[in-house]
């Protein structure tokens, strides 16, 4: 849509500039924005949808005490890969996939900052996914659970591969969750069209920042942790084996440092979806909006002083623990002005509920009452009495499938006439979200009693007679349920894809930048880079917004650089453009780190194939275009 | 830029400005703190940095709980402490990979490429050296990777930093190389910026791995 009566723009010469190239090759060098979002969600809804039948399996063998459906060794192995990816696969890729999609549109941008960083990110992710994947086919998946915890874990008492698999692939998966939060943080910084200031910027652009730098400090964590977990079980290290000065606590802090700011990191983007979903649908601006983003910010930093609050359990110090304790009361101070935000929106509006609004009251009723048995949790004397019990189970499913789940579905249906330029079936819709939303309660809600009495968690079968029967075979037609609402999501996408209402550009009357734009958008985003004026410049501005940005050039990937704070013009640069390079050098690191299940000197090769790929991947060439020098 | 200074503070009062930003005529940049690569490889150092800062509070956790709880002691019992001087000599080899990087960026800068080129040759030629006395240090370490959890830190930390000191050299060669080919010059060094602050980061990081791998256990003995 573009809004200029006198357009000085050739669109050809722009699509051509920003264009993919063609054919099998050409699907290997993409590397525009929009194509690796679109990549990374159907990639992590793939791998959603595969956890989401191993949950169904487990319910399966649940449903009835001395079930014989599968095996503990399966069952192990299930529930492992179940948690590993639905944080790993699923959670944060889902939310990095609407981020590296959306980000560039938002802030009025025609791309990330590096492109080839996308495409290598994306790479990386699939690879470690398809690799842990194919490990349980082969019957040799983690089984020491998503948080592998030593001494299990160790060698001695884990021989196999298994626990291999997951510490090598764990740590390869970060590497692409790293990259994409490198990009974000510095397209958000560097790349917000002029007039965009901060405080214009929208909450779902916050909370992708706040995540982004939380992935940065939080990240390492769990790396150092699988690197000294591998090279204990490979080469023998003493990290974690105390009668060689190691000890396994070192594990937990290590992990969880990583492990609790990590649910903020998939949360605080949910948030933001919630937070730009829930306006449009109250045909008003949000309410409190500083007190938003000053929430999103310090929900980041709070989150990295709750970790020691998975180990009550494990006998520190208890100043230690009350400091944690307290520290995760704290949370839910910013967690509540948010509530409080989205509440007096809803009340100060006029609510339409149409499917992605569902979801997003689904989110909030879900969620409280996952933050409500979070703060419960808290108490230190309360969790030794719930630990590793199925009352976490049900906390935890509460606060990451109503918290991040809802909010992602809520996300799909509002932002699919932007992905596609077509409607999802309202009707379908509110079948889905009924449908999950029943479910989700009958599945998850009589586990928290399930709890009470006493039915430990990841416990592959259990006597009759304790009291269980009853609510465990609930909780199985819950899952049944929720799994037919998940099956209503895919089958409307088939029928939006096939005859789906053509959307037109902003079918909800949305105010953010990215509906000021075609939908789908044409491969460079934005005919002319506009200029923001408003935190919602699509209500503020309309079809008529103030003239943008001239003179980039069309035949190049020229973007402006502007301040970081007030978004002021600052300078042009030249991205670079399709390239194979990302690809090789995500399979040689691939090798490397999937080979160092083997043998370490595969992690040398790598790294020496790695440092070739990467000078190949930034070597410059010559180009005749002007003279210039072009990457 | 004076009418696009006003233009901005009508649009800071939220007003409706007329005129487009018309970016025509502006130099393209291809380097410096502007550019988003710098911001990039800031945010990568961080990661690295965090990485390093993860394993120094992983070491000081262990020295912590096995001296606290009095269990075996920090470095453990019986552990002989390596030999600190190659190392030692590292520190000040690193320190000149820095400052060669560095002033010869502010000679490319004013457009003196051939004492660029020189000042990388010398840098790689120092890291080179570097990497043969970390070879020689582990080849005359006196214990093996699991003998306990001291010297398993002592080669992990010293190997991860050894693949920044290879980086950076592997880097620092392939630069001396595109600035002879006449890839590099004073407005294209992008690629100069990013090597300049992996060095910085190289040096300065091997600086409390070496005092606290080598020294902090002598000191406390």
């Amino acid at each position: 849509m573009n809004t200029q009566t006198d357009d000085p723009v050739n669109h050809e010469t722009l699509d051509c500039t920003w264009g993919n190239p063609f054919g099998l090759w050409g699907w290997f060098t993409i590397v525009n924005h929009k194509n690796i979002g679109i990549r990374y969600l159907v990639t992590a809804f793939i791998f959603f949808l595969g956890a989401g039948v191993l949950g169904v399996l487990m319910r399966v063998q649940l449903a009835s005490p001395q079930n014989d459906f599968m095996g503990p060794d399966f069952f192990n192995q299930v529930f492992t890969v179940h948690g590993t990816v639905m944080m790993f696969l699923f959670a944060i890729p889902m939310v990095e996939g609407f981020a590296i999609y959306l980000v560039p549109l938002m802030i009025g941008t025609r791309d990330l900052c590096f492109p080839r960083l996308s495409a290598y990110s994306y790479y990386v992710f699939l690879i470690g996914g398809i690799a842990l994947w194919i490990s349980l086919f082969l019957g040799s998946a983690p089984d020491a659970g998503w948080f592998n915890y030593p001494t299990l874990a160790l060698k001695e008492f884990s021989p196999s591969h298994r626990i291999s698999v997951y510490a090598t692939v764990i740590s390869f998966i970060e590497v692409a969750a790293l990259a994409a939060a490198v990009e974000l943080i510095v397209t958000i910084l560097k790349q917000r069209a002029p007039g965009m200031t901060l405080g214009r910027t929208s909450p779902f652009v916050w909370s992708i920042l706040v995540a982004a730098i939380m992935i940065v400090f939080a990240m390492p964590g769990i790396v150092v942790a699988s690197v000294m977990l591998a090279m204990d079980r490979l080469l023998e290290t003493a990290f974690f084996q105390p009668a060689l000065g190691g000890d396994v606590l070192l594990w937990q802090h290590l992990f969880w440092w990583f492990g609790h700011p990590e649910v903020y990191i998939i949360f605080l983007p949910a948030t933001g979806i919630v937070s730009t979903i829930i306006p449009v649908f109250c045909g008003r601006p949000l309410f409190g909006y500083t007190a938003v983003v000053v929430a999103i910010i310090s929900t980041g930093v709070i989150s990295f002083g709750l970790w020691v609050h998975h180990m009550f359990a494990t006998g520190l110090p208890t100043q230690a623990d009350g400091f944690f304790a307290a520290a995760s009361g704290l949370v839910a101070l910013p967690t509540g002005i948010q509530f409080f935000a989205w509440l007096a929106t809803i009340w100060g509006g006029r609510p339409v509920f149409k499917t992605p609004f569902l979801f997003c009251f689904g989110f909030i009723s879900l969620f409280l009452i996952g933050g409500l048995t979070g703060v419960m949790v808290a108490s230190i004397p309360f969790d030794l009495q719930v630990h590793d019990s199925y009352f976490v189970v049900a906390h935890f499913h509460y606060v990451l499938i109503g918290g991040v789940v809802f909010p992602i579905f809520g996300g799909i249906y509002y932002w699919w006439p932007k992905f596609t330029g077509r409607m999802l079936s309202e009707r379908l819709g509110k079948l889905n979200f009924w449908m999950m939303f029943i479910g989700f309660n009958v599945a998850f809600f009589p586990m928290h009693n399930l709890g009470f009495r006493g039915m430990p968690r990841r416990i592959y079968t259990y006597l009759p007679d304790l009291g269980w029967d009853i609510l465990n075979q609930l909780s199985t037609w819950g899952t049944y349920l929720l799994a037919l609402g998940v099956l209503v999501l895919l089958i409307n996408i088939v029928w939006s894809l096939r005859r789906g209402r053509p959307s037109g550009d902003n079918p909800w009357n949305a105010d953010t930048l990215e509906w000021m734009t075609t939908s789908p958008p044409a491969n460079y985003n934005f005919a002319e880079v506009p200029r923001i004026t408003s935190l919602n410049p699509v209500w503020k501005d309309g079809p008529h917004p103030a003239p943008g940005v001239r003179g980039l050039r069309e035949d190049a990937r020229e973007i402006i650089i502007t301040t970081s704070v007030e978004a002021e013009p600052q300078a042009v640069v030249e991205l670079p453009g399709p390239s194979i390079w990302p690809f090789i050098l995500a399979v040689i690191s691939s090798i490397a780190f999937i080979g160092s299940i083997f043998s370490p000197w595969w992690y040398v090769a790598g790294f020496c194939g790695g440092l070739m790929a990467a000078a190949c991947w930034f070597w410059p060439i010559k180009s005749t275009v002007s003279g210039k020098v072009e990457r | 830029m004076l009418v696009l200074a006003d233009q901005i503070h009508c649009e800071r009062k939220g007003g409706k400005v007329s005129e487009p930003i018309d970016v025509s005529q502006w130099p393209r940049i291809h380097s410096g703190v502007t550019h988003p690569f710098w911001w990039g490889g800031v945010v990568f150092i961080t990661i690295a940095a965090t990485i390093i800062a993860v394993f120094i509070v992983g070491f000081f956790y262990l020295w912590i709980v096995n001296v606290a709880l009095d269990r075996m002691g920090w470095p453990p019992a019986g552990t002989q402490l390596p030999p600190a001087l190659y190392p030692g000599i590292e520190v000040l080899l690193l320190g000149i990979c820095a400052f060669t990087t560095i002033y010869g960026g502010k000679y490319l800068e004013r457009g003196h490429t051939r004492i660029f080129v020189l000042a990388q040759f010398l840098c790689s030629g120092m890291a080179a050296t570097s990497v043969l006395l970390r070879w020689l240090q582990s080849e005359a370490l006196p214990f093996g990777l699991g003998d306990n959890a001291y010297t398993s830190f002592v080669w992990i930390l010293t190997g991860y930093h050894l693949m920044h000191v290879v980086a950076a050299l592997f880097a620092t060669a392939i630069l001396a190389w595109l600035a002879i080919k006449g890839y590099i010059n004073s407005e294209r060094r992008l690629g100069v910026d990013l090597n300049i602050m992996h060095w910085k980061f190289t040096a300065l990081s091997w600086i409390p791995i070496y005092l606290m791998l080598y020294w902090l256990p002598r000191w406390t003995q």
